[in-house]
């Protein structure tokens, strides 16, 4: 029996249920293609599920875990991503990636700015203040805020410039 | 309708615009993703773990070995406990979550250290890994435009990454591959593939970085020194007995050091009220990056005060003592 009463199972599949798609959008939001972003929420929902009696702040965790294994496997990859999907069940249910991200103007937007303005800005999004982000992403709160105060204006200018409403 | 110098001179408005997209995202993936599929996947694993110890533990695995391959009882497939030379993170997560205060406050430091250790292990293999890639992309360089692109684009990653590299030891032996890393993402960055001077220089550089060091070996050696770390800092404090035995694990795997990297700093609901934290400062220890929050007990109100003086704001009713802090000439008087 978990923390708040219920099995942990079904704490579980409720924090899975609310938090992966925020975490799909975390990692997209920084520039994490779709189907990547999915898998490695998937991946870090199993890891979860393995740790779930240990893990004290999950959605800190996740968001941790999610992006670490997302640096790893951007290094360790041997090639670039294969054109064809592999073919097994994944998380994604849309075949059409591209169409779907075309309905997201800030995905357009948001992949003009540099990778760390993109990181900063999904963990300020998420609710986290300059000193915890500055904490998790190992940079001083003075540089998360610059970024942050960069990626502002950066956002605004495309904004401005693409005549947004 | 907002104009170009609307957006320009309002960055709480550009922020709420993203805020509002992002809102956007998160609902529209909730209907772009399996999640049924995927909760029933992400218990698969674990369920097939449980099933298999539960298995584990009702057959006679060794009979059955001994019945197939013959001989005497075929020997265990476990490594001896010689070979086995880390220590197990959920171990110390237990050592640390069951600890004393006092002791909770002593292994502090030394952990620290520790942890310092293996972010820095962390950041070097990601390097490496960044670094292997490069180099794989540089026999093509000449002939092909894809792999010299897709090159250019690793060497800026991988120069962003260096950036942000905060290697905790001064005299690290790696720090020479960083530098000679960042050199080589520079090269590739600026490379002119018609040129066989850069490129030949890139090879020589990514050569010298496919040494690869002994990651194990430096943990290890590592732990020897946190745990002679936390033996002095004990027996300065007068609990050395309660601390060595804390300390009596001689496994580590590196399963979940970021859990252990929160419970090593949170003391946001610790009683502190007994603990000699002024000893623990005259004996060379701090407080650096300590989190505490308005359910810590402090000795006295002096302390308190200290603490609050001395701390960032985290959120509501939490904070985090900023480095510096046990300067003796900030110390609570009295």
């Amino acid at each position: 029996v978990g923390k708040t009463g219920i099995v942990p199972a079904e704490e579980f599949s409720e924090f899975y249920r609310r938090f992966v798609p925020t975490l799909v959008a975390f990692l997209r939001w920084q520039g994490v293609p779709l189907r990547d972003a999915a898998d490695v929420a998937q991946e870090t929902m199993i890891e979860a599920y393995r740790l779930w009696s240990t893990i004290e702040h999950p959605q800190a965790w996740a968001r941790r875990v999610a992006s670490r294994m997302w640096a790893r496997r951007l290094a360790a990859a041997v090639e670039e991503p294969v054109a064809n999907p592999p073919d097994r069940l994944g998380l994604l249910a849309i075949t059409d990636v591209a169409a779907w991200e075309q309905r997201h103007e800030v995905l357009r937007i948001l992949d003009q700015l540099p990778a760390r303005q993109r990181q900063v800005l999904a963990w300020r999004l998420d609710g986290y203040q300059p000193a915890e982000i500055a904490a998790e992403l190992r940079m001083t709160a003075d540089a998360v805020r610059s970024s942050l105060l960069k990626a502002r204006r950066a956002v605004a200018r495309q904004l401005r410039d693409g005549g947004r409403p | 309708m907002m104009t170009g110098a609307d957006w320009s001179n309002s960055r709480g408005r550009v922020m709420r615009w993203l805020a509002a997209r992002r809102g956007d995202l998160i609902a529209d993936l909730a209907g772009a993703l399996d999640l049924e599929a995927g909760l029933h996947d992400a218990s698969i694993p674990a369920r097939h773990r449980a099933v298999a110890d539960d298995l584990a533990a009702v057959l006679d695995l060794d009979a059955g070995l001994t019945a197939i391959v013959g001989g005497s009882r075929a020997p265990s497939s476990r490594p001896s406990a010689a070979r086995r030379s880390l220590v197990n993170t959920r171990d110390l997560i237990d050592v640390v979550a069951a600890a004393p205060p006092a002791v909770s406050l002593a292994l502090r430091q030394p952990m620290r250290f520790y942890l310092r250790i293996l972010d820095d292990l962390y950041d070097m293999g990601v390097v490496r890994a960044y670094t292997r890639r490069l180099v794989r992309y540089l026999p093509d360089l000449h002939h092909d435009g894809t792999t010299a692109r897709r090159a250019r684009n690793t060497a800026e990653t991988l120069r962003e990454y260096i950036k942000h590299v905060r290697f905790s030891q001064f005299d690290r032996p790696d720090r020479a591959d960083l530098t000679a890393a960042d050199e080589l993402a520079g090269v590739v960055a600026a490379l002119d593939p018609a040129s066989g001077d850069d490129v030949a220089r890139a090879q020589q550089l990514g050569q010298a970085l496919q040494q690869s060091n002994d990651p194990d070996g430096e943990v290890e050696r590592a732990w020897i020194r946190t745990v002679d770390l936390a033996h002095t800092t004990s027996e300065q404090l007068g609990i050395g007995a309660a601390l060595g035995c804390s300390l009596d694990i001689s496994h580590v795997d590196l399963g979940d050091p970021n859990r252990l990297h929160q419970m090593v700093d949170d003391f946001t609901d610790a009683d502190l009220r007994d603990v000699d934290i002024a000893g623990l400062l005259d004996s060379g220890g701090n407080l650096d990056g300590m989190r505490w929050s308005d359910r810590t007990l402090w000795p006295d109100d002096t302390w308190l005060e200290w603490a609050l003086q001395n701390s960032e704001r985290l959120g509501p009713g939490v904070y985090q003592i900023q480095p510096g802090a046990g300067a003796s000439t900030l110390l609570p008087q009295g």
